[in-house]
């Protein structure tokens, strides 16, 4: 154990202790791969007779998105509440003088794989499915009775669309290292072609994608995770982030490496109770691609200004942003082969 | 000058995944190392093609700019393109050369949207140049492509 797993596990056992109001004894600090926006750390606490294993997301000095922790913790509590596949939360700290930065705690979920690229194909239809109905559900939930706009910025839905493409188109401006004309032209197009009215508000995960839930080794679906850019919109938001190419590279014709478009709209469409109009999902469709690029374009920034040296940020920087790139202009050149188009209904 | 740069940076990368990779026996510093090593690979790419990308995009793009200059009734715009044609590099490290594509490309940007609001409005030279700008915009992107298994 290095001194860094040694010192953050005895000061995770004294947080425990007090929260738990019992002698607690933390074991197995191990840092995790992935959730680049946060340090996750994996470990198994002690108190009284019982163990379990959790999950701790700390803080770091700078992430792949500058997100909120609290609209982390607070939606994966509302979905627990609502009986959604969540990590159970347990704690959200604030107070420095712990771990020295701010950091959540959950149950750890056993036994799961979370890599998109790994799963077995016995496993992709009964997985896609699952995944795309769980974003329906997320759908048809309304987002003001659970509470949501108590922590999230309230919206309406004639201005979703333009409130998040003027949030992204600023993080891009702020945060790019040189012009990025590829994405300049997409943003003019997404402003001279604004989409309809969301036909309703949603609760929006903002990463949903295959990378980000875990499955048992029998196709189960256990867990959503990553809800730090979670927020009220349009719930094409969402189902166009999930189809974005980005996710299913070499393998078009499956959305997310799981099924094919038609298949996962069906899915959505039956948990949703929504019909998806293709005309208006086509702005969300480019949204999605100028959305990644803002995310790959910060994350770099972050990187070459020192303020990290994680290599995930820069691969997301240099790798993404060339992809995405790739995409917007299958999607918008006249010069397109459109490889990257894949009928949705 | 590192002899023959591309394949040597390729190797270091494929040093890391093939012989220092599997020696390391956490899930984190594994996947950390892989990351590297494939970023180092990028590198490689980018050290063969970085002048070429930076030339070929200033070539490019001051032709459309001389197509578009006549076209182009905004006065500030217009001295920019003018100031962007004349844009010269105080040598030919890739820094200047990106210096000095940066400050033609914000003028890019700025031409194609005064370009697209003259298509809206029917001009067939715009609608016409809007393609150029396009195939520019395709060709940007093609130099770009990193050839990594991930």
């Amino acid at each position: 154990m290095n001194a860094r797993e040694e010192d953050l596990r005895n000061r995770l056992g004294r947080y425990l202790t007090q929260r738990w109001s019992a002698p607690t004894v933390v074991s197995e600090m191990k840092r995790i791969p992935g959730g680049a926006s946060r340090e996750t750390w994996k470990c198994q606490a002690v108190h009284d007779v019982a163990q379990r294993g959790l999950i701790v997301r700390i803080d770091p000095i700078t992430s792949l998105i500058e997100t909120d922790r609290r609209v982390e913790y607070r939606t994966i509590e509302a979905m627990f509440k609502v009986g959604l596949p969540v990590p159970e939360p347990l704690f959200l700290e604030e107070d420095e003088q712990w771990l020295e930065r701010p950091f959540s705690v959950m149950s750890e979920v056993t036994g799961c794989d979370a890599s998109s690229e790994g799963i077995p194909d016995a496993h992709r239809v009964k997985l896609g499915a699952r995944k795309w109905t769980l974003l329906g559900q997320i759908a048809k939930l309304d987002p003001i009775t659970l509470g949501l706009e108590a922590f999230m910025p309230k919206t309406t839905p004639a201005n979703c669309a333009i409130e998040q493409l003027d949030y992204w188109h600023k993080v891009i401006r702020d945060d790019e290292l040189h012009p990025n004309p590829v994405a300049e032209a997409a943003i003019r197009w997404l402003k001279r072609n604004p989409p309809p009215p969301a036909t309703k508000l949603s609760l929006v995960h903002g990463d949903y994608r295959t990378g980000n839930f875990l499955y048992s080794p029998n196709g189960d679906l256990k867990a959503i995770l990553d809800w730090e850019m979670a927020h009220i919109g349009d719930p094409y938001e969402d189902l166009a982030w999930s189809f974005d190419p980005l996710w299913s590279w070499g393998m078009p014709e499956l959305a997310g490496r799981l099924l094919p478009h038609k298949e996962a709209v069906r899915h959505w469409e039956d948990a949703s109770g929504l019909d998806l109009d293709p005309q208006a999902f086509r702005w969300w469709q480019v949204f999605a691609a100028v959305k990644g690029i803002g995310i790959w374009i910060s994350s770099s920034e972050d990187f070459h200004n020192g303020a990290t040296k994680d290599p995930i940020l820069a691969m997301a920087g240099w790798l993404m942003t060339d992809r995405e790139q790739q995409i917007l202009v299958d999607y918008l050149s006249p010069h397109s082969s459109h490889r990257f188009y894949e009928v949705v209904k | 000058m590192i002899p023959k740069g591309t394949a040597g940076i390729e190797n270091i990368s494929t040093r890391i995944l093939g012989n220092l990779l599997p020696k390391m026996d956490d899930a984190y510093t594994i996947a950390d190392l892989a990351i590297i090593a494939n970023l180092v690979g990028m590198v490689g790419q980018d050290f063969n093609r970085a002048a070429d990308v930076l030339i070929s995009d200033h070539d490019d793009i001051t032709a459309i700019l001389y197509d578009a200059l006549p076209h182009i009734n905004d006065k500030g715009l217009h001295q920019r393109m003018e100031a962007a044609l004349d844009a010269d590099v105080s040598s030919y490290r890739v820094e200047a050369l990106n210096a000095r594509g940066d400050t033609v490309m914000r003028v890019l940007i700025d031409v194609q949207n005064a370009v697209e609001q003259a298509s809206d409005g029917g001009a067939p030279w715009a609608v016409k140049l809007n393609k150029k700008i396009w195939g520019f915009l395709d060709a940007y992107v093609a130099r770009r492509t990193y050839d990594i298994a991930m």
